[in-house]
């Protein structure tokens, strides 16, 4: 069992790949975690800070104060251009108006005086509040225009530009609200090839150097027994894996998910650990030199998880983009682990559904060792 | 002796290229046989085929008595691989590497902890046991690489140059551990193209070229079948170059030139030949310094035999 010992001796050297891929799947939980997948199910509008200096200290200049702070937040602030400067500066406030003295009487006379005011630069928050600024005084204006005394214009602007704008959520009927797990098993996706590419295919790679592997034919040990060895190291490191994916989402979420949704993500995952495995294999076989290695597992991590859905929901990728995803194994998996997960009842799990998910990403698997294997016979033709 | 290796009209081609053709070799137990060629002369060919890492059009070999194949596992307990590459795991410490391939061949832990120590003795490895490759070495790299080769106690070894890129003394070590091994009763094909090496410490040697086995024997033996004598040396500070023309009349040389205040005469067989020599000298009144006289080298003999600097092809 030397070959099987050693593979795992040189498994040993590569702990900080594990840690660090381990490292950015916990950031990526984290960054992620709190997003419940992007399916938002409530709109809360968005309020700016501000403040209004009267130095007309009239009716109409609190009457505009009044209009603004519906739905936005007034900050009391003193009238000294330099520390209004510093608040905006600072982002304190988003927006200053200043009302000049002798504003009411220029209202009432039908010729509104200038408002001046401040704002952070660039800022779409101020032109917003520009806007409702213009629109108040307008409205005020075009009632004293039709007779009315300034109390009762204003008053009649506030009452039909009180209207709150109401908001209904657009849902869309096919996006379920996912549990908390939901995106554990999805980025993880990310995680189990990278992890299981990263680990497995450096070691494959050392033991197809041409010269050890020279050296090794040379030796008395059988074909038969030295891949057998090999094989077996490959398979319990990606099993470990595996389990210890799962264990974790098990620890963390226990009681989240009922035993028939967890023992169908664990064969979910697994299927999906085989396929890794299969990437991992050829890889190791083919490549000659670690820092390729690492490239190819960012390049297939991150690019089968963008593509297959593990970091975008597939209910909002466009059409064109799910056709091309179904022809890489991660869709196949997120598309398990959508319909695994949530299940309330045993008797709404589409197991159908799932077994042909799962049974694709077998059938990828298959495909990727034969033609690994394919492509190491012509390899090694050509190299002796 | 018993014969180890028996290679019988070998022919191996590469598409259009003969590698070797109806090449012949006999190696007898206890000896360490060289095998000298320049590059693509097939030796490397020739050791592929034996070890059964290349599959051959014709012939026959036998090591052990046994038709050597791939699968010939009980014959390949007994041989040991020195490659002229280092094959060792970078990731491995020098004690993790050596029982790494000594567990290719032995199973018995124990045994195998005892193996592992008496290599690493073997090569004088013992303060780098925990070294990583990378921190070795060329010279370490090497011992590291024979003793990988070599731990298992094999009784048939091939060494494929083992000494490429050593400094002189690390070579000298590797040399002594060879003829250690030889005479502990392992046989060994040994490949090189430092010439003295071989004429150091091989007891027999084949020279090869084009795929063909061109000379075979002990080094007296090869040296005697090309036509040269002695090679002679004399320290002239004041020499007439037109003696040249009759030194040239003596009996038996072959060869005459005066370069950097020596002049080197070079004879076909014969003898007084180096008495004659000097007896013109003095009759003409030649004040001459040191006298240098030797036998012709393994380097006259390839270069006769085959027409090539050794050195140069390789």
């Amino acid at each position: 069992m030397i070959v099987f010992k050693t593979f795992f001796k040189i498994l040993k050297k590569y702990k900080l790949v594990i840690a660090i891929y381990a490292g950015i799947f916990f950031l990526v939980m984290v960054l992620t975690g709190g997003s419940d997948n992007g399916v938002e199910s409530t709109f809360n509008g968005e309020s700016i800070d501000f403040t209004v200096i009267n130095r007309d200290g009239s009716y109409m200049g609190d009457a505009i104060r009044e209009y603004l702070s519906q739905g936005n937040n007034f900050k009391e602030k003193k009238d000294d251009i330099k520390s209004l400067r510093n608040d905006l500066y600072y982002r304190d406030i988003y927006y200053v108006l200043i009302v000049p003295e002798g504003y009411e009487k220029s209202v009432e006379a039908g010729k509104p005086m200038e408002l001046t005011n401040m704002k952070v630069k660039a800022s779409a928050m101020g032109y917003y509040m520009d806007i409702k600024v213009d629109r108040f005084v307008s409205t005020v204006n075009n009632y004293i225009a039709a007779g009315e005394d300034l109390q009762s214009a204003v008053d009649d602007a506030m009452n039909i530009m009180d209207n709150e704008t109401e908001v209904s959520m657009m849902t869309d009927n096919k996006v379920k609200k996912n549990p908390d797990y939901y995106t554990y098993y999805t980025v993880g996706s990310y995680v189990l090839v990278s992890v299981v590419i990263g680990c497995v295919a450096p070691i494959l790679m050392v033991f197809g150097k041409k010269d050890i592997r020279k050296r090794i034919t040379c030796s008395s040990i059988s074909y038969k027994s030295y891949n057998l060895q090999l094989a077996a190291g490959t398979l319990i490191t990606c099993m470990a894996i595996w389990a210890v994916f799962n264990l974790l989402s098990w620890i963390l979420y226990n009681g989240g998910m009922s035993a028939v949704e967890f023992a169908l993500h664990m064969l979910n995952t697994l299927c999906f650990v085989i396929v890794a495995m299969g990437m991992a294999f050829i890889t190791g076989s083919l490549v000659s030199n670690k820092m390729i290695i690492d490239g190819i597992t960012n390049v297939l991590g991150l690019g089968m998880a963008f593509l297959g859905g593990a970091f975008v929901p597939l209910s909002i990728l466009g059409d064109g983009i799910k056709k091309a995803a179904k022809f890489i194994p991660v869709y196949w998996y997120i598309t398990g682990t959508e319909k695994i997960s949530g299940v309330e009842n045993t008797a709404d799990i589409d197991i159908h559904g799932i077994a042909v998910d799962m049974g694709v990403q077998i059938l990828y698997a298959a495909a990727i060792f034969a033609l690994a294997m394919v492509m190491i016979k012509k390899f090694r033709v050509k190299e002796s | 002796m018993e014969t180890v290796i028996k290679v019988e009209n070998l022919l191996k081609r590469y598409n259009e290229l003969i590698a070797l053709d109806n090449f012949n070799l006999e190696v007898k137990e206890g000896e360490i046989f060289g095998l000298l060629g320049p590059n693509g002369s097939g030796k490397s060919t020739t050791i592929s085929c034996i070890l059964g890492l290349l599959k051959y059009d014709k012939g026959n070999i036998e090591v052990f008595g046994k038709k050597m194949s791939p699968y010939e596992y009980d014959i390949k307990r007994q041989i040991g691989v020195v490659m002229q590459n280092v094959a060792v795991f970078d990731e491995l410490t020098v004690y993790e590497n050596i029982d790494y391939f000594c567990g290719l061949y032995i199973k018995d832990r124990s045994l195998r902890k005892q193996y592992v120590k008496e290599a690493i003795d073997f090569v004088n490895l013992g303060d780098f046991e925990k070294f990583v490759p990378q921190k070795l070495s060329g010279g370490l790299l090497r011992r590291l690489n024979i003793a990988c080769g070599i731990a298992h106690k094999p009784k048939l070894i091939f060494m494929d140059e083992p000494t490429v890129a050593v400094d002189p003394q690390s070579r000298n070590n590797i040399l002594e551990g060879i003829k250690k091994l030889n005479s502990d009763g392992a046989t060994i094909v040994y490949t090189s193209h430092y010439m003295e090496e071989v004429e150091k410490i091989c007891t027999r040697i084949a020279i090869m070229d084009k795929g063909k086995n061109l000379a075979i024997g002990t080094k007296e033996e090869l040296k005697n079948m090309i036509n040269l004598g002695e090679n002679v040396s004399i320290e002239i500070l004041d020499f007439d170059e037109k003696y040249i023309q009759d030194i040239k009349k003596l009996p038996n040389v072959y060869s005459v030139e005066y370069v950097n205040k020596n002049l080197h005469v070079k004879y076909t067989k014969g003898q007084r030949n180096l008495i004659e020599l000097l007896d013109f000298l003095r009759e003409r009144n030649v004040e001459f310094g040191h006298v240098y006289s030797e036998l012709p080298t393994l380097d006259d003999v390839f270069l006769e035999i085959t027409g090539k600097e050794l050195r140069d092809g390789e």
